[in-house]
């Protein structure tokens, strides 16, 4: 009876040995995502990356850390919006899911606390689509568990000139800004480069999130004489301000539109007015790294331009996170940590090196939408067309 | 300054006509419907959804949805809120908070989270002033802020239902101890106010656009129009709006626009400490 309870007892301990050997536990990983408000477009957008890599990696296997296969689990949870909730959605993420590594939204608003939680909890955190002086300057003395793979602010408004000196016009330009952190640097940049590059700011509006009459500020730079238009503002903000400007008859030879008019919704929302405006960004269709095109196949007849773009850096996140994983052979914070930071590779964006402290600048570029279509204008794919078609 | 009085009567305007049906349910039922928000965008989500389904021009889609909106009010207020009255102000009050909630996900469902407008030439048409240029959809939204209020004074004070709101308004259990049916009554102003918001959802998106979050946005707009007229105030409505715009528009210019929010809530805490009443007194008028 002892004997044989004893080899039934072996067997179980065995056959429970293998078990955990080919099953490891999972690795979850935990972002919060905006599903309301005015950036819900991208919370979903930046979901189907995640899914889009999570799943990718877990038919392969899964990611092979310290020589057992584990498989990721990734939860995601709403934050309806809210900046306010993703501290403490971040928190729980760590303490009740018991989340390996986080993955980050968008913007400064959503990002910044979300790095602030990976920072105190000591959990590494991957995120992109936030400019980086925007975040860095969120932290004076740095992030240490946060990695930032996206545009550098100096380098991304320098694409607005380039494609303007593609135009001709008398040089003159309106800036129309949010007062959030974006919309501060983009516009220092914007003011702090003009003149180099041969233009003059004629005039500036810098207005807050959920501004609905432009009227005064279309009309002031209309007075200016501005033939450029250069935005950086929420989708909600800059509908009205377009609609506006054409109503008003404002006709600038070149618009930019920063957030806003970077997605399929923007061509959605205002029709032919949207017809010629430009924004800038670090990936188009066609370029890029291993997993680019499985994003572009999967998800390309759902999202468009700039939101697809959006994918694609949620996807490279987790191929990045997943990567440091591997190098790292443990998911320990600082092994995993130290991991990230030494990434050098190809991925689905592209190369990803983190050479600017935590963060990994990507090379911009500026697109145009055309006929319903965001096309690359810097460096030149087509040509640019002007005056903006829609507006004009 | 011909151009900062034109685009504040313009903002007035705009604001009167969202905040009208707001101010009307307040004044009457004592209730401020924190639900409004939901109202105006899920009404442009009706209008767009009625103009691609019918193929029809954006007015005629106004036209059919304001009907289909007072119905829906009218069946909420029967089904839902007049029950809760009846166990004072609070219970309905956080069920209007709860409609919003709940209808903010239904939108993010049924239409997804981008922002939408309206499209027709209407909201990207201008013409001039008095040598100003102006949007076509300011013209309206300040043809229909006056408008509105001018209808709206008339129904009260000229009609049999008027007169029976007002007695409802007065006196819940006197009016209908006097053969009123205040239940009737009530569902019928908050359908009046659903409809007055959709006039103004009309206008909304026409010239700007929606989320399922914004509704938020323009309930405070709304709500500080009501408060600085006066509750049930119809013309003090219309006087707060042009006021609210006036202070907007001229703060802007004078502070910048970075103290929109600053200026004219400030102005709305300014106006509770010494008239909380409101400006235009506080009995339905």
């Amino acid at each position: 009876m002892t004997i044989r309870y004893t080899r039934q007892a072996s067997a179980a301990t065995l056959l429970l040995a293998t078990a955990a050997g080919a099953f490891a536990q999972d690795l979850v990983v935990g972002t919060s995502l905006p599903f309301a408000g005015p950036f819900a477009q991208y919370g979903e957008t930046v979901r189907d990356g995640y899914q889009l890599a999570v799943e990718q990696i877990n038919a392969k296997g899964g990611v092979m850390v310290g020589g057992k296969t584990h498989k990721l689990k990734l939860v995601i949870l709403d934050n309806q919006g809210d900046p306010n909730q993703v501290a403490a959605q971040g928190r729980k993420l760590v303490q009740n899911e018991k989340a390996v590594a986080l993955l980050g939204a968008l913007t400064p608003m959503f990002n910044v606390p979300i790095s602030v939680v990976a920072d105190s909890a000591k959990v590494p955190l991957v995120m992109s689509l936030v400019p980086i002086d925007a975040w860095q300057n969120a932290r004076k003395g740095g992030w240490h568990y946060a990695w930032n793979i996206y545009a550098h602010e100096p380098e991304a408004t320098t694409m607005s000139w380039k494609a303007a000196d593609q135009i001709t016009t008398n040089k003159k330009v309106a800036l129309f800004l949010n007062s959030d952190d974006d919309g501060e640097i983009w516009g220092r940049n914007w003011a702090a480069q003009a003149q180099a590059a041969g233009y003059q700011i004629a005039y500036t509006a810098k207005v807050p999130m959920g501004t609905t009459n432009w009227s005064t500020h279309v009309n002031g730079a209309k007075a200016a004489g501005a033939e450029i238009v250069l935005g950086q503002l929420i989708p909600p903000d800059a509908i009205a301000l377009w609609k506006q400007m054409k109503a008003l008859g404002f006709k600038p030879k070149m618009a930019t539109c920063e957030k806003c008019g970077s997605g399929a919704f923007w061509v959605d929302a205002l029709g032919p007015v949207a017809d010629g405006t430009m924004t800038a960004d670090v990936w188009v269709r066609g370029m890029g790294g291993p997993g680019a095109a499985e994003v572009t196949q999967a998800l390309g007849d759902k999202w468009k331009g700039k939101q697809l773009t959006g994918a694609v850096m949620a996807y490279t996140a987790v191929q990045v996170l997943a990567d440091a994983m591997q190098r790292a052979g443990s998911t320990a914070p600082q092994a995993l940590n130290e991991a990230i930071g030494k990434t050098d590779g190809n991925f689905a964006v592209g190369k990803v090196k983190f050479s600017l402290g935590h963060a990994a600048p990507v090379p911009s570029l500026m697109l145009q939408w055309q006929g319903g279509q965001a096309l690359r204008i810097v460096p030149k794919d087509v040509a640019v067309i002007a005056p903006a078609a829609g507006l004009n | 300054m011909l151009a900062l009085l034109l685009d504040a009567l313009a903002t007035g305007g705009l604001y009167a006509t969202v905040a009208l049906g707001l101010s009307l349910v307040a004044g009457v039922m004592r209730l401020l419907n924190l639900a409004q928000g939901e109202f105006l965008v899920g009404s442009v989500y009706l209008m767009l959804l009625v103009g691609k389904t019918l193929h029809v021009d954006p007015l005629a889609a106004v036209l059919v949805a304001l009907p289909v909106v007072g119905l829906v009010a009218y069946g909420v207020q029967r089904g839902l809120l007049q029950a809760l009255m009846d166990h004072g102000g609070e219970a309905p009050l956080v069920a209007t908070f709860g409609l919003s909630i709940a209808a903010q996900a239904l939108f993010q469902v049924g239409f997804g989270p981008a922002a939408v407008t309206i499209p027709s030439d209407y909201g990207v048409t201008g013409t001039t002033v008095l040598g100003h240029p102006m949007r076509v959809v300011s013209l309206l939204a300040l043809g229909l802020g006056l408008g509105l209020t001018v209808l709206t004074h008339a129904l009260l004070t000229h009609t049999t239902y008027g007169r029976a709101l007002r007695a409802a308004a007065e006196d819940p259990m006197a009016a209908q101890s006097l053969g009123v049916d205040v239940r009737h009554v009530f569902a019928l102003c908050f359908a009046l106010g659903a409809v007055l918001t959709a006039a103004g959802a009309a206008v909304v998106g026409l010239g700007f656009s929606v989320e399922p979050a914004s509704g938020l946005l323009w309930l405070l707009r709304a709500v500080a129009v009501v408060v600085i007229g006066g509750m049930g105030s119809v013309w003090g409505t219309l006087a707060a709006a042009v006021l609210l715009g006036l202070v907007e528009e001229a703060g802007a210019a004078l502070a910048g626009p970075e103290y929109r929010d600053v200026i004219m809530f400030g102005l709305l805490v300014l106006i509770l400490v010494v008239r909380p009443t409101g400006l235009f007194g506080k009995a339905l008028r």
